[in-house]
């Protein structure tokens, strides 16, 4: 078994398509650093002191006229009350504040977890389409019948296929969200707008990365299994393709329900430690007319680490059983 | 040599036997088809032992089969007393195997290959090396696969197999697509590996090419085996003392030899005799009439005209397919003839 994964690491090592790919997602990581720059950058004096003056206009526009508009707001809001009585247009709130002019400076502490889950979706495609090519290349060439005839135990030989995969997408992922991580921090870190970056803030992203190397592993034994199933990786891209349109898209917007079920949704609650979906619920108002509110539900990362393993080991069991019993060609 | 209906027999250690295979595939729309038939193959320990057979009839099927690629619907299979494909682990170290056209990665150069493959039996990676320059590919070691030519990767196939040094190795049609000089290549590559000791099972539907190197064949068809034996007795069950005779008179001359007793046929100017004890006797029977010969030729039976016979009127190989409407003779178990046996509609 040792021997059979040393083997498949070595050519996982040498195949050129894994190295673009793994390539690929580093630049990913580069790229979101990059768009990190000008939240990073703090404004000039010039900016500055224009915000400034845009405030004071406001404010001397609010003195003139400031009574009225609350008058005009109080009024579209009792009129809104008949049939929403909860509704609150925010009367009281209109005059202007010097610090909605100057905005708040972005820092890395605020953000810096944010520019870790971005790389989300670009690790698990990424991870998946490496493992998926590393072995749909072979059985679409041909080749693993060839291996067969060498190692003919099937078991075995899915396993450190699936072993080389995993561990052949672990250093571009953890590379990838160094650059993301480290990179980030650096940007924020030239222009001084760190913040306040304590133990508690790297310790949330580091967790984050550390979750999304998880999603990478998950990528890369659905990618494994779906390979050898399809046998083609142009096969398991349709397929993946295929699930986000009908699943992700066209099921999710027809029954809301399944949303919990989605990859989507599962990915992203693992990934920022547990996310929120959105229902549209309506109801009859006393007017008659027909009322709806979006209505916010929570999904755990329990819920999604377990939904994701669980997706992971059954299409892998499915796999493996399909594998011991099909004939190669 | 003869075989039996279901058991040949060669009377010492085999390397590959099987018993009562079959195999068949579901096509989509069209049922099931029939590759394989009940088949009884056995391939005696050392020497060359040509598997014979139309395109279509099961070879390709029946050796995927012994290397555990395709999974029988029932039937027995042995490699070297190994019951496979459940003691397969055991015994495919001993074995090394071509099946059709060479399977390789193809952005890998031919050496990359090999190691990969060496390293999954735990052979050393300087035997790639030497495996390379036994096949004459040490100078395009470095290549690409997909930059070789047909016959580059029947050879790096080869030295595929010889990596493990196996005592049995599997050839499913060697030389398809490969130029003369590679055909010659691939047959001398053969005959080494046997003279080495080792047994080598080669599929074809090449006759001639199998002819000149197999020490013991089966010929199969639709699946079954229809005659298993050495190919020494298997033409020499079918030799004829028939001659080729041409001459001014053909008419004439069919007369004379007739008188004698001898069976003749005419064919335009050539007359086909046959139970005359020796070409000479003709000459002489015919000289002494004032008819002179200008062409004599004693009809050598080859495997091919064996094949043909053994095989005629079954087509390509499947049941799947038949040219007359499926009236006409279908191989059965217990078809396989001892050589020698007589044959229905034999061109002898």
């Amino acid at each position: 078994m040792s021997r059979l994964l040393r083997v498949e690491l070595r050519r996982f090592r040498h195949r050129i398509t894994l190295w673009l790919v793994a390539g690929g997602l580093v630049a990913v990581a580069v790229l979101t650093v990059g768009s990190a720059w000008s939240w990073a950058v703090p404004p000039t004096d010039e900016e500055l002191a224009q915000r400034q003056q845009f405030y004071e206009q406001s404010l001397a526009d609010w003195e003139e006229h400031g009574e009225e508009m609350v008058a005009d707001c109080r009024e579209q809001e009792a009129a809104a009350r008949t049939t929403q009585p909860d509704v609150d247009f925010g009367c009281d709130m209109m005059a202007p504040r010097l610090e909605d002019y100057l905005g708040s400076q972005l820092t890395f502490a605020d953000s810096g977890l944010g520019l870790v889950e971005q790389m989300m979706l670009p690790i698990a495609f990424a991870a998946g389409l490496m493992a998926a090519s590393f072995v749909g290349a072979e059985a679409s060439s041909g080749s693993l019948g060839t291996w067969l005839t060498f190692a003919p135990r099937r078991v075995p030989v899915y396993l450190s296929k699936l072993g080389a995969a995993v561990l052949g997408v672990l250093p571009p992922t953890v590379l990838a969200l160094a650059v993301a991580t480290g990179g980030g921090w650096a940007v924020f870190a030239v222009h001084g707008t760190v913040g306040d970056a304590g133990a508690e803030v790297w310790t949330r992203i580091l967790q984050a990365d550390g979750r999304l190397v998880v999603v990478a592993v998950v990528a890369a034994v659905l990618g494994v299994a779906l390979a050898f199933l399809v046998r083609h990786t142009a096969a398991v891209l349709g397929v993946v393709v295929g699930w986000a349109v009908v699943v992700e898209g066209l099921l999710r917007n027809l029954v809301p329900a399944v949303a919990p079920m989605t990859a989507q949704v599962n990915l992203a609650a693992w990934a920022s430690a547990g996310t929120e979906y959105g229902t549209t619920e309506c109801r009859t108002g006393v007017d008659g007319m027909q009322v709806c509110d979006w209505v916010s539900h929570e999904v755990s990362m329990t819920h999604g680490g377990l939904l994701l393993a669980a997706a992971a080991v059954v299409v892998t069991v499915v796999s493996v059983l399909v594998l011991r019993v099909r004939d190669v060609s | 040599m003869t075989t039996t209906s279901t058991a040949p027999t060669y009377g010492g250690p085999l390397a590959v036997s099987t018993r009562g295979l079959r195999k068949t595939y579901l096509r989509p729309g069209r049922g099931r088809s029939v590759a394989v038939e009940g088949l009884d193959l056995d391939v005696p320990l050392g020497g060359v032992h040509g598997f014979l057979g139309p395109n279509g009839s099961g070879k390709t099927t029946t050796i995927r089969m012994l290397l555990g690629l395709v999974r029988p619907d029932s039937g027995t299979m042995r490699l070297f007393d190994h019951e496979v494909p459940a003691r397969l682990p055991d015994v495919i170290g001993r074995v090394g195997a071509i099946v059709e056209q060479p399977r390789f990665f193809p952005t890998f150069s031919a050496r990359e290959n090999l190691v990969l493959l060496a390293g999954a039996i735990g052979v050393p990676e300087r035997t790639v090396d030497v495996v390379l320059a036994d096949v004459g590919l040490a100078d395009r070691a470095r290549d690409r696969y997909r930059t070789y030519s047909l016959g580059m990767k029947q050879r790096l196939a080869v030295a595929a197999t010889l990596l493990k040094d196996p005592d049995l190795l599997i050839f499913d049609e060697p030389t398809n697509g490969l130029d003369p000089a590679g055909i010659r290549e691939v047959r001398g590559t053969m005959r080494a590996l046997a003279e080495r000791g080792k047994t080598v099972l080669v599929s074809s539907h090449i006759l001639a090419e199998v002819e000149q190197v197999a020490d013991t064949v089966s010929i199969i068809a639709r699946g079954r085996l229809l005659a298993s034996g050495r190919v020494s007795d298997l033409l020499g069950s079918r030799a004829t003392s028939s001659v080729r005779v041409r001459l001014a008179d053909p008419a004439s001359a069919a007369g004379v030899l007739t008188a004698r007793g001898w069976r003749t046929t005419a064919d335009g100017e050539v007359l086909v005799v046959e139970g005359a004890p020796a070409p000479e006797h003709i000459t002489q029977a015919l000289a002494e009439r004032g008819m002179y010969v200008s062409e004599l030729l004693p009809v050598r039976v080859d495997l091919e005209s064996v094949f043909l016979e053994l095989t005629a009127g079954q087509g390509p190989g499947t049941s799947a397919w038949r040219p007359d409407g499926g009236k006409g003779r279908r191989a059965r178990r217990g078809d396989a003839r001892p050589v020698g046996a007589p044959t229905e509609g034999g061109a002898r």
